[in-house]
C-alpha cells in the first residue's frame, strides 16, 4: 500500500474567528478550494496545494481573489504575503500561535476596516490654475500638498494625501510603482467608505488616478507606528 | 499617462490596466503578514510577466523588444524572506 503523498498547506491570510464568515466556495491557486483553519482564536484562510505556487500573474491573482471574497463578505482580513507554505494545518497553526498575540492585537485594532489604494502619477499635467476670488478660496494645506505633488519631478518620500482626506484615513502608506506611479494605501473604516470616496472625488489633483478597493489589508497587515493612526476605538 | 521624449519603451506600453496589475503584484508580493521563516516560490520559465525587485511588468512582446537592447534585464529576481 502506497503512503499518501503529503500535501502542504498554503496560507492566504488571517482573520479573527468571529469574522470567519462562511463564504461561498472560492477556488484559489491551481484551482484548489480555499478553507478556514481555526488556530486558537484566529482563523487562517488556507488551502491544501500540490506544490509551492509559481510566481506568475495567474497565481498572484488567485491569491488576491481568495482574500477579496472574504472582504466582499464583510470580513476584516490581514493578507499573508505570497508564497507561505506549511507542511500541514498543524504546522501552520504552530506558526500562527507564535505570532498570535501581535496578530490578534492588529486585527482587533483594524476590525471593521479595509484598505483603499489610490494610484496616481504625480507628474501628470496639472489642472488649469484657478485664481481665488475670495480669501476663503486660498490654498489650504490639503491643496498645497497636492500642488507640491504635481510640481515634483522626483520621488519624494514625504508624499502624502492624508491631510487632504482627513478624517477618513486612519493611516497611510505610500508605495512606488514602476514608471513614476505611486500607490497611496489608506486604512479606512467600512462605515466611512462613502465619505472617503466623495472626498477623493472632490480632489482636483486626483484626475487621471485610479481608486481600488475595498481590499484586504496588505499594507496594514503589519503594525504601523502609533503616531500614524487615529484609533478612534471609542466610537466603534 | 504622460509620455515624455525620455520615457523608455516600457513606460510607453504602461497602460492604466497595467498600472492596476502592477499594483496588484506589488501588494501581493511585497506586503502582507509574514509568519513563515521561509517563503517557497517556484519560478516558471515561460511566465507572461517579468518581475524584478522594482516590480517591473511587461508583456512577452515588450520583453522581446527590450532584449534587443544592450541594457536589457531579462532575469527574474527571486527574494526569500527570512523575517517573521
Amino acid at each position: 500500500m502506497l503512503a499518501p503523498i503529503p500535501m502542504p498547506t498554503y496560507l492566504y491570510g488571517l482573520t479573527l474567528t468571529r469574522n470567519a464568515l462562511t463564504a461561498a466556495t472560492v477556488s484559489g491557486i491551481d484551482g484548489t478550494p480555499a478553507r478556514v483553519v481555526p488556530c486558537e482564536d484566529l482563523m487562517a484562510i488556507a488551502a491544501t496545494v500540490r506544490t509551492g505556487p509559481t510566481r506568475n500573474v495567474e497565481s498572484i491573482r488567485a491569491h488576491d481573489h481568495v482574500l477579496q471574497r472574504f472582504v466582499d463578505a464583510g470580513a476584516t482580513v490581514a493578507a499573508a504575503r505570497f508564497g507561505q507554505l506549511f507542511s500541514d494545518d498543524g504546522d501552520l497553526c504552530a506558526y500562527v500561535a507564535d505570532h498570535a498575540a501581535s496578530t490578534r492585537r492588529l486585527l482587533e485594532s483594524r476590525d471593521g476596516c479595509v484598505e483603499m489604494r489610490l494610484l496616481l502619477h504625480p507628474n501628470d499635467e496639472p489642472p488649469p490654475v484657478e485664481r481665488p476670488t475670495t480669501d476663503a478660496q486660498l490654498t489650504g494645506p490639503g491643496t498645497a500638498y497636492l500642488s507640491a505633488l504635481r510640481a515634483s519631478t522626483a520621488a519624494d518620500p514625504r508624499l502624502s494625501l492624508r491631510p487632504a482626506l482627513a478624517p477618513f484615513v486612519l493611516a497611510e502608506r505610500v508605495h512606488a510603482i514602476h514608471g513614476g506611479w505611486y500607490a497611496f494605501a489608506h486604512l479606512v473604516r467600512r462605515a466611512d467608505l462613502a465619505a472617503y470616496r466623495e472626498a477623493v472625488a472632490a480632489l482636483p489633483a486626483i484626475a487621471g488616478g485610479r481608486l481600488e478597493g475595498p481590499l484586504p489589508l496588505y499594507s496594514f497587515a503589519v503594525p504601523t507606528e502609533a503616531s500614524e493612526e487615529t484609533r478612534g476605538s471609542s466610537d466603534r | 499617462m504622460t509620455n515624455t521624449s525620455n520615457s523608455n519603451a516600457l513606460d510607453e506600453i504602461y497602460e492604466p490596466g497595467q498600472i492596476v496589475l502592477s499594483d496588484l503584484v506589488n501588494r501581493v508580493l511585497d506586503t502582507g503578514v509574514v509568519i513563515s521563516s521561509a517563503i517557497t516560490i517556484s519560478i516558471a520559465d515561460i511566465d507572461l510577466i517579468q518581475l524584478d525587485l522594482r516590480l517591473l511588468i511587461s508583456s512577452v512582446a515588450a520583453l522581446e523588444q527590450r532584449n534587443a537592447r544592450p541594457d536589457s534585464d531579462a532575469d527574474v529576481s527571486v527574494r526569500a524572506d527570512t523575517d517573521a
